[in-house]
C-alpha cells in the first residue's frame, strides 16, 4: 500500500487513517427500531415540513417523520434542452427523481440509482402528475428532485442477514413486508414534500397532493396460524406503521397513496402483501380507507406548512408598512 | 382587497359569483385556489358598461402568491412566453433567413432561464416584406425588443419585430462602441460616427 503511487485523480484519504464505523447488528435478536413513543394505531407520527430551504432552486421543502429526513427541490418550469425528442409539447413534461443519500440507509447504498430508487420514482410521478396544472406551462419542464438522507430503510439486506448467519433460515414473522412499510413511509413522505415544494415553486395545481401509509395486521391477542379460517381472526389496521410491528400481530399488508383531499381523489395507489381472498375486498377497502385517513391527518400539515413562508413574507411586508399590523403564528406539528 | 391565505384546492366561492382571474380554476361549480398566496377580488372595471350596469358584472377574483421583494427573482421563477408578450432578447446568431436569439426578460420580468427563438426575415417588418434583409436589421449581439407571434416548434419561440416600437434597442458597432438610433434604420456609433443598419425600435 505504501509502495504504492499517491492517486492524486481521487479524492485521497488522510495520512493518518480512519477506523471504519462499527454499527450494532441488525441480525441479532434486537432488531429494535428508533424508540418510538407508543401512539394510538390511527395517530400518524409528528411531521416537521418546512419550505424554501434551498435557495437556488424554484421550490424546495425539508421533511422529517421520526428517523426519515428527506429534501425535496423543484426546478422549472424551465425550457426543454435542445436534444429533447418530443416534437411539441403542448403541456409541461414532469420529471420525478428519489435518490437515498449514501449513508441514508444502515446499509450503505451507491451513488447510482437502484431499481427500487427509479420505483419511487415513477410512483412518485404517478402522484404528482394530475395535481399539475401542466397545460399553463407549454414547452417547459418542471423537475422534482427527491434527497432522501435517513430512512428505516434497510433494502433486502435483514431478510438476506438472518439467512448468511445460518440460525433462523425463517425470516421473524415482523420481518415480512418490512421493506415494504418502510419504503411506503418514504413514498408518503416524498409525496406530501413533493406537494409543498411545488406549492412553494408557485407552480398551479388542482389540489396539494399528501401521501398516506396504513398497514393490516393480524390483531396480536389471536394465534398466528388462525389467519386462513375465514373472518376468524381481529384485523388491526395501524395509520403510519414503523417497520417494527407496535404488537405482536403478523403483518399482512401495506398501503400507500397519493390523497387530494379537496377533490378526495386518490392519484397513487400502492398496495402490497396478501389479503384474504374471501373478506379480501372489504379488508382492502378498509385498508384504503386508513391510508386515506392518513392522508387527511397528513394533508393538515402540509396546508400549514404551505402557508408558513408565505405568511413569513406577507408579515414581512405588513411590518415594513407601519399602518398594518402582523399576522399569526402557525403551528408546525401534527 | 387581500384577505388570508389560501391554499391550492381550497374553495373561495362559487362560480357564478366570481369571474376566475389568474391563479384559480373552477371545480365542480367552485372557484378554487391553485396557488398559496392571498385572495384578491376586483370590482370588473369594464370599459364599455356604465357605472349603473358594474352591479350586474360579478367580480374577478384571482389568487396571488406574494413575492420576497418587489422586483425579485423569485415572483418570476414561473414565467413563460406567451402569444403577444413582449419580450427583450440577444441576438445569438444570424443567416440568410432568420436571426435566432435568446430571450431573458418577459413582459419586463427577467426569466430564469433563456428561452430560444427566432426572427424570421418576414418578420422583421412590417412594410416592403420582400426587400428585408436580415444582415442590415440584425446583428449577433444586438438587443431586441420583439413581440412573440407564436409558440413555435419544439425549440423556437416565433418572435416579430413588425411594429415601430420594436427592433433594435441596444447594439454595438463592429468596433465594439455602443451606438445610438439616428432613424428607423439606421445606427450611429458614439465614437466614431460610423453608421451602420439595424431594424431599430422606436425609443419611447
Amino acid at each position: 500500500m505504501a509502495s504504492r503511487a499517491p492517486d492524486r485523480r481521487r479524492n485521497n484519504p488522510p495520512s493518518h487513517g480512519t477506523t471504519p464505523p462499527v454499527f450494532l447488528s441488525t441480525s441479532a435478536g434486537d432488531i429494535n427500531p428508533v424508540q418510538a413513543p407508543s401512539r394510538p394505531p390511527d395517530e400518524i407520527r409528528k411531521i416537521f415540513l418546512r419550505t424554501g430551504l434551498v435557495s437556488s432552486v424554484t421550490g424546495s421543502s425539508f421533511l422529517e417523520i421520526a428517523p426519515l429526513k428527506l429534501s425535496v427541490s423543484v426546478l422549472g418550469p424551465r425550457p426543454l434542452p435542445r436534444t429533447s425528442t418530443t416534437p411539441f409539447a403542448a403541456q409541461a413534461i414532469l420529471t420525478t427523481e428519489v435518490k437515498f443519500a449514501p449513508f441514508a440507509s444502515t446499509v450503505r447504498r451507491g451513488y447510482v440509482r437502484d431499481s427500487s430508487e427509479r420505483d419511487l420514482g415513477s410512483r412518485l410521478y404517478q402522484a404528482l402528475v394530475g395535481a399539475i396544472r401542466r397545460e399553463l406551462y407549454p414547452k417547459s419542464r418542471i423537475e422534482v428532485v427527491v434527497t432522501i438522507l435517513d430512512s428505516e430503510d434497510e433494502g433486502d439486506e435483514v431478510n438476506t442477514v438472518c439467512i448468511e448467519e445460518g440460525k433462523t433460515v425463517e425470516p421473524r414473522f415482523w420481518d415480512v413486508g418490512r421493506s415494504e412499510r418502510a419504503l411506503g413511509v418514504v413514498l408518503a413522505g416524498c409525496i406530501t414534500a413533493a406537494s409543498a415544494a411545488l406549492a412553494d415553486a408557485g407552480i398551479e395545481m388542482f389540489d396539494l397532493v399528501s401521501g398516506g401509509v396504513a398497514s393490516v395486521f393480524v390483531d396480536g391477542s389471536e394465534v398466528k396460524g388462525k389467519a386462513k379460517e375465514g373472518a376468524g381472526p381481529g384485523r388491526r389496521y395501524v395509520r403510519d406503521p414503523s417497520i417494527a410491528p407496535l404488537d405482536e400481530g403478523a403483518p399482512l399488508a401495506t398501503c400507500v397513496l397519493g390523497y387530494m383531499a379537496a377533490r378526495d381523489e386518490i392519484s397513487e395507489l400502492w398496495i402490497s402483501g396478501r389479503l384474504g381472498t374471501k373478506s379480501g375486498t372489504a379488508e382492502m377497502d378498509e385498508l384504503v380507507d386508513e391510508a386515506v385517513a392518513a392522508a387527511r391527518s397528513s394533508r393538515g400539515v402540509l396546508n400549514e406548512a404551505a402557508k408558513e413562508r408565505i405568511q413569513f413574507i406577507v408579515d414581512k411586508a405588513q411590518s415594513a408598512d407601519p399602518s398594518a399590523v402582523g399576522g399569526k403564528d402557525t403551528e408546525m406539528t401534527g | 382587497m387581500t384577505s388570508a391565505l389560501v391554499v391550492p384546492g381550497q374553495p373561495l366561492g362559487p362560480a357564478h359569483a366570481y369571474v376566475p382571474g389568474s391563479g384559480v380554476h373552477v371545480f365542480n361549480g367552485q372557484i378554487v385556489s391553485s396557488l398559496v398566496g392571498q385572495v384578491v377580488t376586483t370590482a370588473s372595471t369594464s370599459t364599455s358598461a356604465s357605472a349603473s350596469t358594474l352591479t350586474s358584472t360579478p367580480p374577478t377574483i384571482s389568487v396571488v402568491k406574494p413575492s420576497v421583494a418587489a422586483d425579485e427573482e423569485g415572483s418570476s421563477a414561473t414565467l413563460l412566453p406567451d402569444v403577444n408578450s413582449e419580450v427583450l432578447c440577444r441576438v445569438t446568431r444570424i443567416n440568410a433567413r432568420q436571426a435566432t436569439v435568446a430571450v431573458f426578460v418577459v413582459n419586463g420580468r427577467v426569466c430564469g432561464d433563456d428561452f430560444q427563438g427566432v426572427i424570421r426575415v418576414q418578420d422583421v417588418r412590417q412594410t416592403e416584406v420582400d426587400r428585408v434583409r436580415i444582415f442590415t436589421s440584425f446583428r449577433p449581439g444586438d438587443i431586441v425588443r420583439a413581440k412573440v407571434i407564436s409558440l413555435g416548434d419544439q425549440s423556437n419561440y416565433y418572435l416579430s419585430t413588425a411594429h415601430n416600437s420594436l427592433g433594435v434597442v441596444m447594439a454595438n458597432s463592429e468596433a465594439g462602441d455602443p451606438m445610438y438610433p439616428i432613424n428607423w434604420r439606421e445606427m450611429k456609433s458614439s465614437r466614431t460616427g460610423v453608421v451602420e443598419e439595424r431594424k431599430v425600435a422606436k425609443p419611447f
